[in-house]
């Protein structure tokens, strides 16, 4: 299409292309209140990792990391249920509330972790507040999010150990009442007390019966010992007797005068005689004296000494044996005990072993909900989403403005008059130039005239 | 007004450079009011003013108004075919306007007769005839003349008459020269009124054609 037929078109169908621009002025002049917008923008921080590592609600999910993408959010930000509490909060009408998701608009900067929110509307303020609502209900949803993860999961650790508590309680009451009648079991130890009093009494009592063996071998040997110092005891007493002691001397002299004598002179001799009565008479009183005095060996201080032994031994020989048969009385008796308690006995440890599990498995839970109420703190603390701008004005959106909107109407009614022009001409079979007559005649057709 | 004039002159240059020595030229068209009249007068009055003897030969009931504002207010010659005046402008240019009887009747022989004698004293003859597919001696005048144009008036729907007219004219044996498109509603106007397209040509600027003639000639 040359620019002479479009010229030539639009002024044979002058008429409707000049109806189309007035119906378009007409338009522009009262649709421009109405297509006047104002753009208030508020801007996000999403410290977001990538939401495909872990599910978006999986309390396993690094508590510092944004529950939701940043791709996600742009889409949340023009989510019904985001809208709508923007919309309540604002108060708007439900058919302005139904334009809302029209009017926000949410995308990344290049790919960045900023995301601009931009609220269009008619009222500039309403721009602005609905733009900073917006930011805030983003962020605050996201980290509900974040701490949503770990509720679900807080709340069954909680129920799970209060029921573990339950169970140990009542093993507690279990064990409490099995042993309040039974001296000999403790609610910590059962009868393992009785166990170890046996095994102390059994240890004292062999102790015991080795003491009482020695003791028996040291009295025996004990007994013997002043017969035996009988003999020692007798020279002791006749050599601690002075007048004994001297007779024995003056008889060994006169023996050994005697024998002298016996070995220098012969039988003959009449010293010898005397001598050997008086030797003689010496040995009858040396043994004499010798036979009174040892007839008392209580003199002897050997043999009292022996004598003292041999009872001391035997004291301690029935020491020993009244301690062993003591010993042996309480064993009986324990064990005694032990046979009478021995159900019970079981049945606490049972108790013991069950609640041991039960301590172990609530000790694991507790830490769980210990580990997962300090993941929710600080994933509610930390804020992964953020508000770090806020809308504070709101400058008419490009296509609000007066100078653009009325570019776009004039551009588009143009085009539209000249599609119109163009449809009109096409449709118009009149003849309207050369080329229509030359077709028509199939002749040469000559400059027109008139 | 200048470009009007400009553009019979451009016809009739094209005319002559394709007709040597004395020729007669049909004007006719397929359907009522698109200027085969107007036209006719208007190449006449372009021979004219050439200084080439013109006859202009009104066949058509339509083409009254033209004759008549051409050769308006002069004594006529009466004719068997009808009466035949001067232009007061163009002495070259002669109108013969034909009798009514001889217009809706016309004798193919007595039409025969008269082009062959005023081939001789007319270097041009152009004959204003009705549509062809209306009128038969439309189509005798046609066959008579050594070609024909068709005068196609602009904005009108195209008409089963235009077939009718280029198969009669083939038919016949015609020697179609081409098609001279017309502004439909003034040459209209030019025809219903003797003062709006005729009249100020001769006398508005009767001085400047005489100029002009001369550069014509030249």
């Amino acid at each position: 299409m040359n620019l002479k037929r479009l010229v030539e078109t639009l002024q044979r169908q002058r008429v409707a292309v000049i109806a189309v621009l007035i119906v378009g002025l007409a338009v522009y002049i009262v649709a421009l209140p109405h297509l006047r917008k104002y753009s208030a923008t508020s801007t996000l921080l999403a410290a977001a990792a990538s939401s495909e590592s872990t599910s978006v609600l999986d309390p396993e999910k690094d508590p510092i990391s944004s529950a939701v993408g940043l791709v996600d959010l742009e889409d949340l930000a023009t989510s019904t249920m985001i809208l709508d509490r923007v919309a309540r909060r604002l108060h708007l009408s439900a058919d302005d509330a139904k334009k809302l998701p029209g009017d926000v608009k949410a995308k990344s900067l290049f790919g960045s972790n900023i995301l601009p929110v931009q609220v269009s509307d008619r009222d500039p303020n309403r721009a602005i507040r609905a733009a900073n609502l917006l930011a805030d209900e983003l962020a605050a949803y996201t980290r509900s999010i974040s701490t949503t993860r770990y509720d679900q999961l807080i709340a069954d650790l909680t129920s799970q150990v209060a029921d573990r508590r339950t169970q140990l309680q009542a093993l507690d009451r279990r064990i409490q009442d099995l042993t309040s009648d039974n001296y000999y079991i403790t609610p910590d130890t059962g009868t393992a007390a009785i166990n170890t009093r046996l095994v102390a009494l059994e240890a004292q009592e062999q102790l015991l019966a080795a003491t009482v063996a020695g003791d028996v071998a040291n009295a025996a040997t004990s007994a013997k010992r002043p017969q035996l110092t009988r003999h020692l005891a007798g020279h002791e007493i006749t050599t601690q007797d002075p007048s004994f002691v001297a007779l024995k001397v003056q008889y060994g002299k006169d023996l050994a005068t005697l024998n002298n004598m016996k070995a220098g002179y012969t039988e003959n001799y009449a010293g010898i005689a005397g001598l050997q009565d008086t030797v003689d008479r010496e040995r009858a009183s040396l043994a004499r004296v010798e036979s009174e005095e040892v007839r008392d060996p209580t003199q002897s201080a050997t043999y009292v000494t022996a004598q003292l032994d041999a009872n001391r031994a035997n004291a301690t020989l029935g020491a020993d044996r009244a301690q062993l048969a003591a010993v042996k009385k309480q064993l009986a008796g324990l064990n005694g005990q032990l046979a009478a308690s021995g159900g019970e006995g079981t049945q606490i440890a049972e108790l013991r072993r069950e609640r041991a599990a039960e301590d172990d498995a609530y000790g694991q839970l507790s830490a769980r909900l210990a580990r997962a109420m300090a993941d929710r703190a600080q994933a509610a603390t930390i804020g992964s989403v953020v508000v770090i701008g806020r809308a504070t004005s709101a400058p008419p959106a490009l296509l609000g403005r007066p100078g653009v909107l009325g570019a776009a109407f004039a551009v588009a009614f143009i085009w539209l008059a000249i599609t119109l022009a163009f449809v009109l001409d096409g449709a118009d079979k009149r003849l309207r130039n050369t080329t229509s007559i030359e077709d028509l005649y199939g002749k040469p057709v000559f400059n027109p005239v008139g | 007004m200048y470009q009007l004039e400009e553009s019979f002159r451009i016809l009739r240059v094209t005319l002559e450079g394709r007709y040597e020595g004395p020729s007669i030229f049909a004007v006719t068209s397929a359907h009522r009011g698109d200027g085969a009249a107007y036209v006719a007068a208007g190449l006449a009055r372009a021979f004219a003013e050439s200084g080439e003897e013109t006859l202009l030969i009104g066949a058509s009931e339509h083409s009254a108004n033209a004759e008549l504002s051409i050769a308006e207010n002069t004594r006529g010659t009466l004719t068997p075919l009808g009466v035949m005046r001067q232009s007061p402008v163009f002495a070259q240019l002669h109108v013969l306007t034909l009798a009514p009887a001889t217009r809706e009747r016309p004798v193919a022989r007595d039409i025969e007769t008269m082009l062959v004698e005023m081939r001789e004293t007319h270097r041009a003859i152009v004959v204003a005839a009705d549509p062809v597919p209306r009128s038969a001696s439309a189509l005798q005048f046609a066959r008579a003349a050594d070609g024909v144009l068709i005068s196609v008036r602009f904005g009108r729907s195209p008409l089963p008459a235009d077939r009718e007219l280029v198969r009669l004219l083939d038919e016949s044996g015609v020697t179609t020269i081409g098609v001279v498109p017309t502004r439909g509603r003034r040459a209209a106007a030019a025809i219903r009124s003797s003062s709006t397209t005729i009249v100020p040509v001769e006398y508005e600027g009767s001085s400047r054609l005489a100029t002009r003639k001369v550069e014509v000639a030249s």
